[in-house]
């Protein structure tokens, strides 16, 4: 059990959304429908059928609007047809064959939009100088590439019904982690304690292999700043998963709405916390000109983890603030700051001071949304 | 700016698409003359080495290439004649050892492991298709020498045909211009923001994700650089002064959007038209970082520091604001001065 606990934790790490589960799916199950239409249908063997589908699909990991992700499919496909078409029927005519294929190579690795997808179709155009020539094979393995189109288009759809809600759902329980996270790594007094305290401590002990995507090493110095950037990595995949990804089916939509609202209010904190970078070496000089400091940030770090609980467990958020008074308390020490000549204050300080207001604000309008959102999940 | 950088990357993409297609040309050439029974494995040995068309990734990638394809060899064959001779239902595994091997590569981003995805897909598949004929050390070792001919050639293309077309180090130059650039499109959108008190909308998260997608493109591009023809010492320091700059530009944008997400300009407290004239001078100023590069100079940062001393009022958040677009600045001109200084002292 202790093995399997930290298996999982492993993997939970690397693929803390499940984008590469899902990804590694849509590699696998396009080409697994293309082999039982084979055998089901009886068709004549037809490597095309279960080859393209995952090439097709391919393409469309690089867009995130359904327009740009069907024409990469279509761009992908055609390239496929013209590649084998050519290579079938000029078989014998190899001058002909190789002027075609290079200016059809040139045409493909030239086209910028689509270039990526083009990349995979190439391999296997390659691939296709070893199966037997001739005019009818060309077309039936046009017909093949045109039976894996329709797989993967279906294969799409199928994806994004089954999927996307999942994927917008993982997505925000990891940033309300992150969030914590990030807000523990600023406001931890002891910096040997951090990766302790915090969730993800794979993200922030390790460098992640060849993860272009967010190996940070040579741009940021310190080890919380490459925290920090793999977190707004993070946070802006969420964006795409939640804003920018444009779903077709209203049931994704609606849903895409609600998370929204959260998802707002979860990147406002994460900026938040960059305010906070001074506490490490000021703690004491900010309690001095704000008591209560201390015991806020704790409270803070308390709520931010009950608050991701409650994402978690789709609960309303009741139990979620430690210590009202505190917080009443704390803002009226504030009040009597900003009263306080800003000139003559450390900037940093200030900036502290600034950035802690406005994310205990932030932190109640957030249980707001959750409040709003899991109300009608609860009433039954 | 920006269309000048487009068009750069479209004269340098169209140089790039013709090495690659000469390359895989040669290789189909080769494939078809010398009449190989499982030829095809040069062109499709150049296809995956193209994937990413750069120098340095490529140099940097070649043992992994020849290390992927002799593991993915040895598995697919093993496969093929150690269990699906015995029992052709251990085929049945084939589509789970697949999603293994995609999702460990997609969490790992491991090169190796992508070309021994594909090297073992095509000989397990060409093995279920035509089941006869199939010579395990034969086809073993003729598939690793065209894999070595498929990774010369397109190594050799690489070094002869426009072979300044794939540099990471203009992709590196160009990463950092567009940094630039981005980073002054989030300044113009929060001084629009800031001043009217509007909220933010879709454009700045665009942005966003633009400005981090750029991080993550200058990384891999450094690493990508070090491994070509071009690098040297001088490159190495002038590099790491940008990431500097960077490391702090980023830090004090995250802190602009936050102050705009949550305050807008004090009008009685300030002079509006001329806080908006100073912040303009610095979203100009990175938009135009090429001209700075060169020694050109504007006086963004001194007329904001004597805005932030002028203006004696208790005004938290412009303050703030006018802080960050000071040390903003600062960075900016520090950063300039230093590569000015570093490529005219020579």
């Amino acid at each position: 059990m202790i093995i399997l606990n930290k298996f999982y934790r492993l993997i939970h790490s690397y693929d803390p959304t499940s984008e590469f589960f899902i990804n590694a799916l849509k590699f696998t199950i396009p080409g697994c429908i293309g082999i039982f239409c084979l055998i089901f249908f009886r068709w004549p063997s037809n490597s095309l059928v279960f080859f393209s589908p995952p090439i097709i699909m391919a393409g469309t990991l690089f867009y995130t609007d359904y327009k740009s992700k069907i024409i990469s499919m279509v761009v992908v496909s055609l390239e496929l047809m013209i590649g084998q078409f050519i290579i079938c029927v000029f078989n014998k005519h190899q001058v002909v064959l190789i002027i075609l294929l290079f200016l059809l190579f040139l045409a493909i690795y030239g086209y910028r939009k689509y270039r990526m997808g083009g990349g995979f179709a190439v391999i296997q155009i390659a691939v296709c100088l070893g199966f037997p020539p001739g005019w009818y094979n060309g077309v039936e393995g046009c017909i093949g590439i045109l039976i894996g189109f329709i797989i993967a288009i279906t294969s799409l759809f199928l994806f994004e019904y089954f999927t996307a809600r999942f994927r917008m759902r993982s997505s925000l329980i990891y940033i309300s982690e992150l969030v914590n996270d990030s807000f523990t790594a600023f406001t931890e007094k002891e910096r040997s304690n951090i990766h302790k305290d915090i969730d993800n401590k794979y993200l922030f002990n390790r460098p992640f292999m060849n993860r272009v995507d967010i190996v940070v090493e040579n741009i940021f110095k310190t080890k919380i700043d490459k925290f920090y950037h793999k977190v707004g990595s993070a946070v802006y995949k969420a964006d795409i998963v939640i804003e920018q990804e444009q779903y077709i089916f209203p049931k994704n939509t609606v849903y895409s709405r609600k998370a929204i609202a959260v998802y707002y209010f979860y990147r406002r904190l994460f900026r938040g916390t960059s305010f906070l970078s001074g506490y490490f070496d000021l703690h004491e000089e900010i309690n001095k000109y704000v008591p209560l400091t201390d015991e806020l940030i704790i409270n803070i770090r308390i709520r931010l983890k009950r608050l991701s609980n409650i994402m978690k467990k789709r609960e309303m958020p009741s139990c979620d603030v430690n210590d009202l008074n505190l917080i009443k308390n704390w803002r009226n020490n504030i009040t009597e700051f900003m009263k306080k000549d800003c000139r003559e204050i450390d900037k940093r300080i200030l900036e502290f001071n600034y950035g802690l207001c406005f994310l205990v604000e932030d932190i109640e309008k957030l249980r707001e949304q959750l409040a709003i959102r899991y109300k009608s999940a609860n009433v039954k | 700016m920006k269309d000048y950088i487009i068009l750069k990357q479209k004269k340098l993409m169209f140089q790039e698409a013709f090495c690659i297609a000469v390359a895989l040309t040669v290789g189909i050439c080769i494939e078809i003359l010398l009449k190989f029974p499982q030829g095809y494995w040069i062109p499709m040995t150049i296809s995956i080495m193209f994937l990413l068309p750069s120098q340095g990734y490529m140099v940097k990638k070649s043992s992994d290439r020849i290390l992927g394809t002799f593991l993915g060899l040895i598995f697919g064959f093993l496969y093929i004649n150690i269990f699906m001779y015995s029992d052709y239902r251990w085929g049945y595994l084939l589509p789970v050892i697949w999603f293994t091997l995609f999702y460990i590569n997609g969490m790992s981003g491991n090169y190796c492991i992508t070309v021994m995805i594909i090297t073992m897909f095509v000989p397990i598949a060409f093995a279920v298709l035509f089941p006869t004929g199939f010579s395990v050390a034969a086809t073993l070792l003729s598939r690793l020498v065209f894999t070595g001919i498929g990774v010369l050639i397109a190594l050799i293309c690489e070094f002869t045909i426009y072979k300044k077309a794939a540099l990471s180090t203009r992709k590196l130059r160009s990463g950092i211009s567009e940094y630039f650039c981005t980073a002054s499109e989030i300044i113009k959108i929060c001084n629009i923001y800031f001043l009217d008190g509007k909220i933010p909308g879709s454009k700045y998260r665009m942005a966003c994700r633009k400005m981090m997608a750029t991080i993550s493109s200058i990384e891999s591009n450094y690493i990508n650089f070090r491994f070509e023809v071009e690098f040297n010492e001088d490159q190495k320091e002038i590099s790491s002064y940008i990431f500097q700059a960077i490391e702090q530009i980023n830090l004090r944008l995250r802190k602009i959007l936050f102050i705009v997400g949550h305050s807008k300009f004090n009008e009685v407290a300030y002079d509006k038209d001329e806080f908006l004239n100073i912040c303009s001078m610095v979203e100009d100023k990175y938009y135009y970082m090429r001209k700075y590069m060169h020694g050109r100079k504007d006086g963004s940062s001194e007329l904001l520091k004597i805005f932030i001393e002028e203006n004696l009022y208790n005004e938290f958040s412009t303050l703030l604001y006018a802080k960050e677009m000071y040390e903003l600045s600062k960075n900016f001109d520090d950063l300039t001065d230093f590569i000015y200084q570093k490529r005219y002292s020579d």
